[in-house]
Parts: C-alpha cells; structure tokens; sequence
C-alpha cells in the first residue's frame, strides 16, 4: 500500500469511530452535535498520558476511553431529560464549552529538555509515542483497524445479547419501553457513555497519529459531519455510519472528482438520502431483509 | 384473602378536568373484572396511573401490599404490571419476534446486555415462538408488526403481556375494530393463556367480550365509579344503562 491509500484508510478508521459515536445516540433517539467534544477529550488525555506524563501507549488509550466514557455519562445524566432539539443543543454547548476551554488549557512540563503538553489556542504537539515506538504507518493502520474492529465486535455482542434490542427500543418509544419496565434515564446514560468512550477511543488513535492537536480542529463542523455519517450510511447496523464515512472520505475526498466542491456536493447527498431514505441507507428494513436471506 | 390491587380515593387531573374522581376499587387475587363505562370516563387513565404513566393526585393503589402510586414506570413494572394498549403500541422497526422479547429485557441480568450465552438465547427463542404459536402467529416471528392484520397486532400485545409474566393482567379494548367472530377468537385465547392464575382488569365496549371473560363488572362515569358488582346485576342497573349504553349508542 502506498503511503497517500494508508493515509485514507486511517482517516476513515478514525472518523468511524466518531460516526459510531453519533450513531449509537442516534439509535437511543438522542440527536448530538456534539461527540467531536470526546473525541477532544480522548485526545488530550491519551496525548498527555504518553507525551506529558511518559505512560505507554495502551494505558493512554485506555485511559482516553476511561475518561470518555465517564464524561460522556456525566453530561448525560442531567441532559438526558432533555428531549429532541433542546438534547441537541445542550451537547452542542457542551462541545463548544469542551473547545473554548481546551483554548485557555495550559498543562505543560519539561520532557528531555522542551516545554511539552496542551499549551491553550496554541495547541499540543510532540505526542510522538508512536515515532518513537518505531510504528510504521501500515502497522498504526492496522492498530486503528483493530480498535475499529474491537468497537464493531462490542456492538455486535450487544446484538446477540439485550444491549442494542434496549437501546432500539428506548430510542424508539420511552414510554413503551419504560413500561416493559427499562430505565429510559438509565439506558441513555449508558448509550451516552458507550458513545463518549468510543468518541475518545478514536480521539486517542488520532492524536498519535497527527502529533499535534489544537481545540481548532474539534469544531462543530466535524460533530455534525460525524452525526451525517449515521444518518446517510443507515440506522440498521452499525456498518451503516462506517459506509457514511466511507462515502464522504473515501469516494468524494479521495477521488477528488468534485474537488472544491465536496462539501456541497456531501451537503445534497445528505438532503437527499434524508428526503428519500429518513433512516439512511443501511435502514432496518433493509437489514430485516438481508437477515431474511441470510436465514434461507 | 389479601386484596391483590386496593385502589383507594384515587383522583387524577388534567387542569380542569377530572379523569378520575375518589375512585376505589379492589381485586382479589385471580380476580378479573370488567371496566366498562361511556368515552372520556376515565378507563384508560386508570390504566395509566396504574402502571406508572401518569402520577395520581391524590389516593393509593396497593399491590399485594406495596404502595405504587407515582412510583415510576419500570419499578411497576418490576413489581408484576403489563398492559395492552388502547391504540396499539408497537415498536415498528423491530420484528414481531422483538417486539415480543421487549417484555423480557428488563427482568434479565445486566450482563446480558453484552452477552447471552447461546443456551440461554436458544431457550429464550423457544420460549417466545411458542408464545407466539399459542396466538398463531409463528409463522410472523420475522415479519415486522406491519405486515399484521389488526387481530394480529393485539393478539402480539397480549403475547407481549404474557412474556412479562405478570401479576396483574390490564387489558385496554383488546376486541376494538374484530367482527364477532374474531372477538370470539380473542376472548378464546385471553380466557385460556392470559386469566388463569392472575389478576385483571379487562375495560371492554363490547358487552360479549365482557361478560365472557369477567364474572364482576365496574362502571365508570365521568371519573366516578357509579357500579360495581356481579356482571348481570350490573349491566341490568338502570343508570347503568342510561350512562353507558346511551351514550354508547351515538
Ligand atoms: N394526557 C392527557 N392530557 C389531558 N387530558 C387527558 C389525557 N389523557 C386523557 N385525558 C382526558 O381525560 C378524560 C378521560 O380519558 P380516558 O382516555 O381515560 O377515557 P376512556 O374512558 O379511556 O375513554 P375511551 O372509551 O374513549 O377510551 C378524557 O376527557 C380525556 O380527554
Ligand atoms: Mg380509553
């Protein structure tokens, strides 16, 4: 593989994890505009634990996870009352908090002789664990790859057994579902913190593999990217928001066709499949059908 | 014996209006009872106190002893409480065959939700296709709730109910829209799967339907409970006729 196809194939990877992110909250019927903010989270805190602090790598991700994933049930617990739009603004507000404050963050100490750590507006660079270790961009593909498919086999688990059978049927109707005696509160908190760990899983991997971060990039732009991805890839099955991904990154950037006019050209296809497929194209019924074929 | 449901002075608002008004009302144990009453008197919003939906202004409702009013949906739930819906209550994007496990999500280990093993999937599968065998609908396990007839869709609520094991039995209208023969179909089913061993409460238009399945019946007016007793005793009151069956008949 070249080094231009790695290059993709990672940026999709790790933008899946954030499409994954919005999608597992989309499913729990909470819109987010704002999963960029754990995708933040999980990359300061995995870049400090290995550049700042020296901590090998997996415990910076693992750590990056943790702190998501606590984040993500945090915020959820007093929004979760919120409901439709009023849920979605409170997230976007609470990503634009995350980035304003990542502006005035300041965290550095001296590592072999340079100042290191998130130093505000200005950014956090020299998160070179990943350098050092002497990973390759082929093989930090095939880590991102492996934590995709970590996060792919977790929900797939979580179809087999109740997990994504209770989400489905809170996002689709709390009251029944609270009746059949589910915690609709409990449920979404626990949506929400699954989402924010992923968010930051993904956030950690791409801090590694940029070496420099700065709040600029986690703006609101790449939140409600991230949430298109669900709802043009589908709502069926999770390889609905990681077909998103690959739809945007993968054919309208990389083919560079409509170059200059990507982010109109995404902008229409998502009207579209909104208007013509509300639930994207990897739908349930679409999904009911292939397991009916799947079944014969 | 203990009384299994004790309603006592229960009074739900809706700002002016009073849906339910100092309503009592008690079930022995195995007890089914017919709610019958005219449109807006208040059956269905006892239904929705009763599981949690809505929190009474003011009375009690004890189950086997436990206090549940204003206590939350799923902690009723908990307790032995399923119901069927007036206007249906699907989950149109699941398959008729989780819509029938929704019943069994809450009452299984948290771990499950991560993993099941495959016995234990097995077996709840078996469990649940029987159920739905019990209504004929097996052969629908894989539709979706939309490619059912409308006997079909309550006779999937009713599965949904049983698959919840409960206690206490609430049925809101479960022959509304059948012609006869499928209300006979209906009362069929509910008599032998759903009744025995459980308390219910049955609200019911159809006269056939409630004296088939309920040896007591209640009536409501305007909140108010105006009758309460043996069912012929009941629907031979001439109030009874007056408030129900007069206004019924528009
Ligand atoms: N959520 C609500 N908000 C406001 N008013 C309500 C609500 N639910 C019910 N009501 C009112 O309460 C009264 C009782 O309604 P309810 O649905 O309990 O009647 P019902 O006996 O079930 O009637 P029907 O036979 O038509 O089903 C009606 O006047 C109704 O309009
Ligand atoms: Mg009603």
């Amino acid at each position: 593989m070249d080094g231009y196809t790695i290059s993709v194939l990672s940026n999709i990877g790790l933008f899946a994890f954030l499409a994954i992110s919005a999608w597992i909250l989309l499913i729990a019927g909470e819109i987010s505009f704002g999963q960029q903010a754990y995708f933040a989270i999980g990359a300061y805190s995995g870049g400090i634990a290995t550049a700042v602090w020296q901590w090998p790598f997996a415990a910076g991700v693992v750590i990056a996870v943790a702190l998501g994933a606590a984040v993500g049930a945090l915020v959820a617990w007093p929004t979760m009352r919120l409901s439709g739009l009023h849920y979605a603004i409170a997230t976007l507000a609470f990503a634009e908090l995350t980035r304003a404050s990542l502006n005035v963050f300041t965290y550095r100490r001296d590592i072999e002789g340079f100042a290191t750590g998130p130093d505000g507006a200005n950014g956090f660079g020299d998160i070179r664990w990943v350098y050092e270790a002497g990973i390759e961009p082929g093989a930090y593909l095939a880590i991102i790859a492996g934590c995709l498919g970590a996060v792919i086999g977790l929900v797939a688990l979580m179809s087999y057994g109740r997990g994504m059978a209770r989400l489905r049927i809170v996002g689709e109707d709390p009251i029944l579902a609270a009746m059949q005696g589910l915690s609709v509160t409990r449920t979404k908190i626990a949506a929400a913190s699954l989402a924010g760990g992923i968010a930051a899983l993904g956030g950690a991997l791409y801090a590694h593999l940029a070496t420099y971060i700065e709040p600029a990039q986690f703006s609101v732009m790449t939140g409600v990217h991230a949430l298109a991805y669900g709802l043009i890839g589908g709502l069926g099955t999770v390889l609905g928001p990681i077909l998103g991904v690959l739809i945007d990154i993968g054919l309208l950037e990389s083919l560079r066709v409509f170059a200059g006019y990507r982010m109109i050209v995404f902008g229409g296809l998502v009207v579209l499949v909104l208007i013509v497929r509300p639930r994207g194209l990897l739908d349930e019924p679409t999904m009911r059908r292939v397991q009916a074929w799947l079944r014969r | 014996m203990a009384a299994a449901l004790e309603i006592a002075g229960l009074s739900l608002r809706f700002g002016g209006l009073t849906a339910l008004n100092a309503l009592d009302l008690a079930l022995k144990p195995g007890e089914a009872i017919g709610l019958i009453g005219p449109n807006g008197s208040g059956k269905t919003s006892l239904f929705n106190v009763l599981t949690g939906h809505h929190a009474p202004d003011a009375g009690s409702v004890r189950l086997d002893g436990n206090e549940t009013a204003g206590l939350p949906p799923p902690r009723i739930a908990a307790l032995g409480v399923a119901r069927t819906f007036q206007n249906l209550r699907l989950l149109r994007r699941l398959s008729v065959y989780e819509n029938l496990r929704a019943a069994r999500h809450a009452r299984a280990p948290w771990r499950e939700a991560l993993w099941q093993t495959p016995a234990a999937r097995r077996r709840e599968q078996d469990a649940m296709i029987s159920l739905l065998a019990l209504f004929g609908l097996a052969s629908k396990t894989h539709e979706m709730p939309e490619a059912l007839t409308l006997v079909e869709m309550r006779q999937l609520e009713i599965a949904r109910v049983l698959a919840a094991a409960p206690k206490l039995v609430l049925l809101d209208e479960p022959a509304a829209g059948m012609t006869p023969a499928e209300t006979d179909r209906i009362i069929r089913a509910i008599a032998e799967h759903l009744l025995p061993g459980r308390s219910a409460i049955v609200i019911e238009h159809k006269v056939q339907l409630v004296t088939a399945l309920c040896p007591r019946i209640a009536v409501l007016d305007a909140g108010r409970k105006i009758a309460d007793g043996p069912a012929a005793a009941v629907l031979g009151q001439g109030e009874v006729r007056r408030s129900y069956f007069g206004a019924a008949s528009c």
